[in-house]
C-alpha cells in the first residue's frame, strides 16, 4: 500500500535546484535508505516529502490526497519528521520532550489522555531511554539525545517515518539499536525512510535503496543490486570492498578517486 | 527548590500548585496595595468615605493598572522568550518598551492625547509593533543571543534618540518635563478612565499571547521540527508580535516603560514549570503581575522626598540580574 508518493518534484534553494524531478513511492511495512553524497539534496526531498520545503514542480501525495490539502494537524498526525542534528533549546525533562510528538492528536483545549501517556511510554522504552525520562534534554549525551528526539518521533505514532540521518554521532552499538527501532515499526506496518552514509548499515537493514546525486535519483532498487562498483565510483567517487560474510552485504569504501 | 509540578492521571504534570501559590501572593499584594500609602486605611476603612474615595479614585486603579502591566510584561516576556529560544528576550530589552513608549511621547509632544480618544493607547501599540516587526526582520528565528541583544539595543536606542529629539525641541519646558518624568514609569495619579483605555487591548493582547503555549512548546525543537507537528509557525509569529504590542504598547501608553519585569519573571519560574516554555505562560503573567505590584508598594514605603517610580526599582532589581544572565549565558557559550 502506497502511503507517501512524489510525482516528478523539483525543489529550488535561492537559484539552486536542489531536488531535480524526483518521483518516488513509500509502502506501509518497508524501511527505505535514502543514500548520496554530502549535497545531493537528500535533506530537501525528505524536507519536501513532509511538506517543509515548497515544491518548484510537481507534486506530494499522502493515503492518495495532495500533501497541500492536508489540514497542519493531521498531516503531522501520519507523517512523522526526525530532523537532522535537532537540538533542544530549553532543559525539558525527556519525558516531556517526547510527549510533544503527541500535540498533533491534541486538540486545541484538549489536555492529554491515558491514551497518550501510553504512546509515550512506549516510545521511550521502544528507544531504550525510559530511565532517562526525568533527564533534562540538554544533559544528554549525543546518543541519548538520537534515541530521545527518535522517541519523540515514534511517540506520534505516524504511519510515515522520514528520518534525516538519525545515526550520524551515534556508536556502533547505538547505530544498530536506531535501525532496529526502525526495522520494528516497519513490523506493524509504518513506511520508513531515512538517510545514511552508513553503506553497510544500510545493506543490513533497508528493503529498498534510493540514491541520490545532485539532485535526482541514480539508483533504485535492493541493496544488492544498487550496491555496486560502479555506483560508488560513479556517486560518491571511491573504490571499495563490498562483500558478503555470514549472508551480510557490507561495503567497505578504501580509496578515493 | 525543586519543581513543584505534580504528575497527573496521564502523566500530564499539573502546575496547581504554582498557580496557588501565586495566586495567593497576587491577593496579599493587591490588599497591601489598597491599604499602604500616604494615608493608611484598613480594610474596613476602605468602604466608607473618605476611604472609598481614595480607594476609587487612587489606588483601585493603581492596583489595576499594575495588575494590566505587570501582566502583560511577565506573559509577553515569557512568550518572546519562547519565541526566540533566548531567555534574554524581554519587551524592555528588545526595545519593546521604548519604541511603545516613543508612540506616546509623539501623541504627547503633538498635545494628540485631549483632542483624539483612544490615540495614547493606540500610539503605543502601533510603537510596539513596529519595533517587533523590526526586532524580527533584524534578529529573526534562531538568532544567536548576540544579534538579538545587538538588534534590540540599536532598536531601543533609535526609539531613545528620537525620543530626546521629542524632549529637545518640546514646546515648553514644563511639557518636556511632563514626558521626562512619565517615561520613568508610574502607576501614580492615573484614574479609572486610564484603566478603561487600556483594558480592552491588554485583554486581547493576553488571549492573542495565552493561546500559543502549545506552538512555543513545540518550538523547543526547532521550527522544522515545530512545523512537522503541524504549528503554522507565520501564524504564531503574528500573534506573538500582535499580543505583545497590544498589551505591553498599551500598558506603556498609560504607564510609561517599566523595565526588566518581563525578563525576570519568567526567569524565575522557569524551573517550577519544568523549563517548558507553554507552562511558562500563566504563571509568569501573575509573577509578572505581583512583581509589579511589590515595586509599587515598595515605591510608596521607601521614605524619600520624592516617592520612587515602581519603574526605577524594577531596574535597580533588574540590571544586576540581567548583567548575571549573560555572563551565565558567557559560561555556556563561550
Amino acid at each position: 500500500m502506497t502511503l507517501l508518493a512524489a510525482d516528478s518534484i523539483a525543489v529550488t534553494l535561492g537559484r539552486r535546484r536542489v531536488v531535480d524531478g524526483v518521483s518516488l513511492e513509500l509502502t506501509a511495512g518497508r524501511l527505505v535508505g535514502l543514500l548520496g553524497p554530502n549535497a545531493a539534496g537528500k535533506s530537501t526531498l525528505i524536507r519536501a516529502l513532509c511538506g517543509l520545503a515548497p515544491l518548484a514542480a510537481g507534486s506530494v501525495t499522502l493515503d492518495g490526497r495532495p500533501l497541500a490539502d492536508w489540514p497542519r494537524d493531521l498531516r503531522a498526525r501520519r507523517i512523522a519528521y526526525l530532523e537532522q542534528g535537532a537540538h533542544c533549546a530549553w532543559p525539558i525533562a525527556a519525558a516531556r520532550l517526547v510527549a510533544l510528538g503527541r500535540l498533533p492528536h491534541l486538540g486545541a483545549w484538549q489536555r492529554p489522555a491515558v491514551e497518550d501517556a501510553r504512546a509515550i511510554a512506549a516510545a521511550l522504552a521502544d528507544c531504550d531511554v525510559a530511565h532517562l525520562a526525568e533527564r533534562p534534554a540538554t544533559e544528554l549525551s549525543g546518543g541519548e539525545e538520537a534515541r530521545v528526539l527518535l522517541a519523540r518521533a515514534l511517540a506520534a505514532d505516524p504511519a510515515v517515518i522520514l528520518a534525516d540521518e538519525p545515526v550520524a554521532q551515534l556508536d556502533p552499538a547505538h547505530q544498530l539499536q536506531v535501525m532496529e527501532t526502525l526495522k520494528r515499526r516497519t513490523a506493524v506496518g509504518t513506511a520508513v525512510l531515512t538517510v545514511l552514509h552508513e553503506l553497510t548499515l544500510a545493506a543490513q537493514f533497508c528493503d529498498r535503496l534510493i540514491v541520490m546525486d545532485r539532485g535526482r535519483i541514480v539508483a533504485d532498487g535492493a541493496p544488492r543490486d544498487v550496491l555496486t562498483d560502479a555506483l560508488l565510483h560513479d556517486v560518491y567517487g571511491v573504490r571499495a570492498a563490498i562483500g558478503e560474510r555470514d549472508g551480510a552485504l557490507y561495503v567497505l569504501p578504501q580509496t578515493r578517486i | 527548590m525543586t519543581a513543584a509540578a505534580t504528575h497527573g492521571k496521564a502523566g500530564a504534570p499539573s502546575d496547581a500548585r504554582l498557580y496557588a501559590v501565586l495566586g495567593l501572593l497576587l491577593v496579599v499584594l493587591a490588599v497591601a496595595s489598597l491599604v499602604i500609602g500616604d494615608v493608611a486605611l484598613s480594610p474596613a476603612a476602605l468602604f466608607v468615605p473618605p476611604g472609598s474615595i481614595i480607594l476609587e479614585e487612587i489606588r483601585l486603579p493603581r492596583l489595576l493598572l499594575g495588575i494590566l502591566m505587570g501582566g502583560s510584561l511577565g506573559l509577553s516576556g515569557a512568550a518572546l522568550q519562547g519565541l526566540l529560544r533566548n531567555p534574554l528576550a524581554e519587551p524592555g530589552v528588545i526595545g519593546i518598551s521604548a519604541s511603545a513608549g516613543l508612540g506616546a511621547v509623539i501623541v504627547f509632544y503633538f498635545g494628540l492625547a485631549s483632542v483624539i480618544p483612544l490615540v495614547l493607547p493606540f500610539a503605543g501599540f502601533a510603537g510596539g509593533a513596529a519595533a517587533v516587526a523590526l526586532l524580527y526582520a533584524l534578529a529573526g528565528r534562531g538568532a544567536s543571543s548576540v544579534t538579538l541583544i545587538l538588534a534590540g539595543i540599536a532598536i531601543s536606542s533609535f526609539a531613545s534618540s528620537l525620543t530626546a529629539v521629542a524632549l529637545n525641541l518640546a514646546p515648553s519646558p514644563y511639557a518636556a518635563l511632563e514626558i521626562a518624568f512619565w517615561l520613568l514609569g508610574s502607576l501614580a495619579d492615573r484614574s479609572m478612565a486610564d484603566v478603561a483605555l487600556i483594558v480592552a487591548p491588554v485583554l486581547l493582547g493576553w488571549v492573542l499571547l495565552g493561546s500559543t503555549g502549545r506552538a512555543l512548546d513545540a518550538l523547543t525543537l526547532g521550527d522544522a521540527t515545530a512545523q512537522s507537528l503541524g504549528v503554522n509557525l507565520g501564524g504564531l509569529r503574528l500573534r506573538i508580535i500582535f499580543g505583545t504590542a497590544l498589551a505591553v504598547g498599551a500598558s506603556v501608553a498609560v504607564a510609561g516603560s517599566i523595565a526588566f519585569v518581563g525578563l525576570v519573571v519568567p526567569h524565575l519560574l522557569r524551573p517550577f514549570v519544568g523549563h517548558e516554555p507553554g507552562r511558562l505562560l500563566w504563571p509568569s503573567a501573575l509573577g509578572g503581575a505581583a512583581l509589579l505590584l511589590a515595586s509599587d508598594i515598595a515605591a510608596r514605603l521607601i521614605p524619600t522626598a520624592t516617592e520612587l517610580r515602581p519603574g526605577v526599582i524594577t531596574a535597580l532589581i533588574g540590571a544586576p540580574f540581567f548583567f548575571a544572565l549573560v555572563l551565565a549565558q558567557r559560561r555556556v557559550q563561550p
